[in-house]
């Protein structure tokens, strides 16, 4: 009878937070004696693309159009940054998890204040993937002619032509947010706030870098692009791997710069 | 990473626990709250699909939260009684009914359950008939706040939307309720919002938990023994309730607005309310405040007319519509219990109907802080001072009175090719 078990898990639920309040520890894992890193190192690879890039997404531009699509020329979402020569992606991130705070390197320690820098040019933001800490700043400028607002998480401010406004974020995110204009809707950008500074967008060649990593210890990064979301899995040096829900874990050692080569994405992955 | 844990008081533990039992035995229908199935669905595009016993977890964990809608319920956590108070919680739910005092009971049920739904999520039977669509509490956003865009409500919000209704919808005056009543009804909006606020986090976070054994597949008792898991619960709940609590600091002072605006003052004058009239008006098409991009160079509201709202756009993305994905997907979330998507439009400014009340003090809230979920923006707070802003009010209050045909200023800041 349902009614009885729900009386079991009331009664656990409670008992456990008088415990846990009582300073007795509840969770498996705190017990364990918690690993402590043995160095540093840095993890380094480049997304690129197996199979063909996605069709571009074609915009719907019905405010504005002469500052957002001048000379009424088509304007193609940059959803899927790609670059042919190199086959990479770019604007994939990559950041670390599970990252105790005294794990963390000087230079990514929670903390730093120093502002991020957002601007807008014919109603497109010129960076589609902005990855800051949560105690960092984002100013928000706008060097149209015309008037934006940003609206992302707790914050929707006008940004008038030529002016700004500043975004604190209030807390660290899973994954990322969506930024958006609501007086130009079809605009778009994306935002992630960590604590740590332990993340990483690829560059247009698909490169990514991520030096200071905790070694001796494992890691869970997160690898995320807009269009598939969590990146569920890779091919690397020909062998298939499975990230499950955008997960890759790595024990790098004491200086090791580790690089992952190639790391290839299937389009499918994009569709 | 710290934990804040939640301190219970003991002697409530038996009581609580006790209680439930003693009602086993009646039978009657009972009112069920409705999973959040279109977030679950939202979870499932991102990751993998439900378990039966993940879904569960949940549910029992809700349930051991919340209790139902006969019997709610609510942990009792240190600081509930700043929150709410859990008596209130049974004279707002359960089915109709009145006391031989006339105390009535079941108020929810009698009064917002038509528009609301029982689980509160604005789906209720006359839902799909109303425009706008009545509120879904269980996203944990309110239009008419005097907080700032992301923040709660207050207590005071609430109370104030519960008696003056939502002036030009459907959302009705609830001012000839007693005060208790209000008191109750106000907790149980509260309760209904956080309990689907919660429901909502643990989907995101049981579904986003990687469960993989050896062999790649998917551990579902353990994904669903993390999901009902104590801490998870825990820190879910805190956080939310958290949010609740730290509203109530948060409302934006309001300066005192000039008396010489007040028609009813001795120092009102007419000339500089129409002084500031005219520089309201000029800030309305002005750089600094965009106000006539969206509401329109004729204020009709006819400018940006495109946009979704937050609700909406939660499982809508217009922008996909080329997709061929699209169409069926849409199905899928309509047959699910979405609501049609409508366009958020802004308001008309003419009609001098302010749904989050007329006083200046109500419009300087809207205009300082914008309307959460609506896209409407706050002010920018680098261009636009106090002075400005009650401009811009005394502006908005004289509109229905200016004459239609005056002609818009001209759109400078519009009409400029680059390059
Ligand atoms: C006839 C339908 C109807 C009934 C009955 C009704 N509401 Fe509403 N309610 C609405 C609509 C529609 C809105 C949304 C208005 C808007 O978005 O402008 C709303 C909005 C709200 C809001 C949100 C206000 C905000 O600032 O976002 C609250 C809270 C609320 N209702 C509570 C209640 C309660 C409590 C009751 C019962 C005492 C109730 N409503 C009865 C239709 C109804
Ligand atoms: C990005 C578009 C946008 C901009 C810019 C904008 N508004 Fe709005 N406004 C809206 C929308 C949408 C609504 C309707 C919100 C709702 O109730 O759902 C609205 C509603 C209003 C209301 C009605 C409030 C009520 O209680 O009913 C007023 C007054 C208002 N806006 C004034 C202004 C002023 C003054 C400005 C310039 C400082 C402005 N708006 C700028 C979109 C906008």
């Amino acid at each position: 009878m349902p009614r009885r078990f729900v009386l079991v898990l009331r009664w656990g639920f409670l008992r456990v937070l008088v415990l846990s309040e009582a300073g007795v520890p509840t969770d498996s894992a705190s017990t364990a004696s918690t690993p402590s890193p043995t160095g540093f190192a840095t993890l380094r690879g480049s997304f690129t693309l197996e199979g063909d890039p996605p069709a571009p997404v074609v915009l719907t531009v019905d405010k504005d159009a002469n500052v957002c699509a001048p000379g009424d020329k088509p304007v193609e979402d940059k959803d899927f940054v790609f670059d042919a020569t190199s086959q990479g992606i770019a604007n994939v991130v990559i950041f670390v998890e599970n990252c105790p705070e005294e794990w963390v390197h000087e230079s990514a320690k929670p903390g730093n204040e120093a502002e991020v820098i957002f601007d807008q040019e014919k109603c497109v933001f010129l960076t589609r993937m902005v990855v800051m800490q949560t105690s960092q700043k984002l100013r928000v400028l706008n060097s149209d002619p015309v008037g934006h607002n940003l609206k992302v998480a707790s914050f929707n401010q006008t940004i008038p032509s030529g002016g700004f406004a500043i975004y604190q974020p209030l807390k660290e995110m899973r994954a990322p947010e969506e930024m958006a204009c609501s007086i130009h809707p079809w605009m778009k950008a994306w935002m992630l706030t960590r604590d740590n500074g332990y993340f990483a967008v690829s560059k247009e060649d698909g490169s990514f870098e991520l030096p200071n990593l905790p070694a001796g210890v494992k890691l869970d990064f997160r690898v995320w692009h807009e269009r598939s979301k969590a990146v569920t899995g890779a091919t690397i040096d020909g062998e298939e791997q499975k990230w499950s829900k955008g997960r890759m874990s790595h024990t790098l050692e004491p200086d090791q710069d580790f690089n992952l080569g190639v790391i290839k994405l299937n389009s499918s992955l994009f569709n | 990473m710290p934990r804040r844990m939640m301190r219970i008081v003991n002697g409530y533990l038996v009581l609580l626990i006790a209680a439930p039992l003693a009602m086993v035995g009646c039978d009657a229908p009972q009112a069920q709250f409705s999973e959040n199935l279109i977030f679950m669905k939202l979870q499932e595009e991102q990751n993998e699909s439900f378990s039966a016993p993940q879904q569960q977890a949940i549910a029992d964990s809700l349930q051991a939260m919340f209790g139902t809608p006969d019997e709610p319920f609510f942990v009792p956590i240190e600081s509930l009684s700043d929150l709410l108070d859990v008596r209130h919680l049974g004279q707002a739910a359960g089915p109709v009914s009145s006391d031989e005092y006339g105390n009535g009971q079941g108020l929810f049920r009698q009064h917002c359950v038509h528009c609301h739904g029982v689980t509160g999520n604005g789906r209720g039977p006359t839902a799909a008939f109303l425009n706008p669509y009545p509120r879904d509490f269980s996203m944990g956003k309110f239009k008419f706040t005097s907080t700032p865009v992301g923040v709660k409500p207050t207590t005071e919000d609430l109370r104030r939307i519960l008696m003056n209704g939502v002036a030009g919808t459907s959302m009705p005056s609830f001012a000839l309720l007693s005060e208790g009543e209000i008191e109750a009804l106000i907790d149980y909006v509260k309760y209904l919002s956080i309990r689907g606020e919660v429901e909502r986090q643990l989907m995101i976070q049981s579904n986003d938990f990687d469960f993989q054994t050896e062999d790649g597949a998917i551990d579902e008792e353990g994904v669903a023994s993390f999901t009902a898991s104590d801490f998870l619960v825990g820190e879910v709940l805190t956080d939310v309730v958290d949010s609740w609590l730290m509203a109530e600091g948060m409302a934006t002072a309001v300066p005192e607005r000039p008396e010489k605006f007040d028609r009813f003052s001795e120092s009102f004058d007419a000339a500089e309310l129409a002084a500031s009239v005219d520089r309201g008006r000029k800030l309305y098409f002005s750089n600094e405040a965009q106000c006539v991009k969206c509401h329109g160079p004729s204020q009709l509201g006819d400018g940006q007319t495109n946009d979704y709202d937050d609700w909406t756009k939660e499982f809508f993305d217009w922008k996909q519509s080329d997709n061929e994905s699209f169409a069926p997907m849409m199905k899928a979330y309509l047959a699910l219990g979405g609501l049609k998507p409508r366009n958020i439009l802004p308001r008309n400014l003419r009609k001098g109907v302010y749904r989050g009340g007329r006083r200046p003090v109500d419009l300087y809230w809207r205009i300082h802080n914008g309307i959460d979920g609506s896209g409407m923006p706050e002010s920018n707070k680098a261009a636009l001072k106090e002075d400005d802003l009650w401009d811009l009010v005394n502006y908005v209050l004289e509109l229905p009175y200016e004459d239609a045909s005056r002609p818009g200023n001209e759109l400078s800041v519009n009409t400029k090719e680059v390059r």
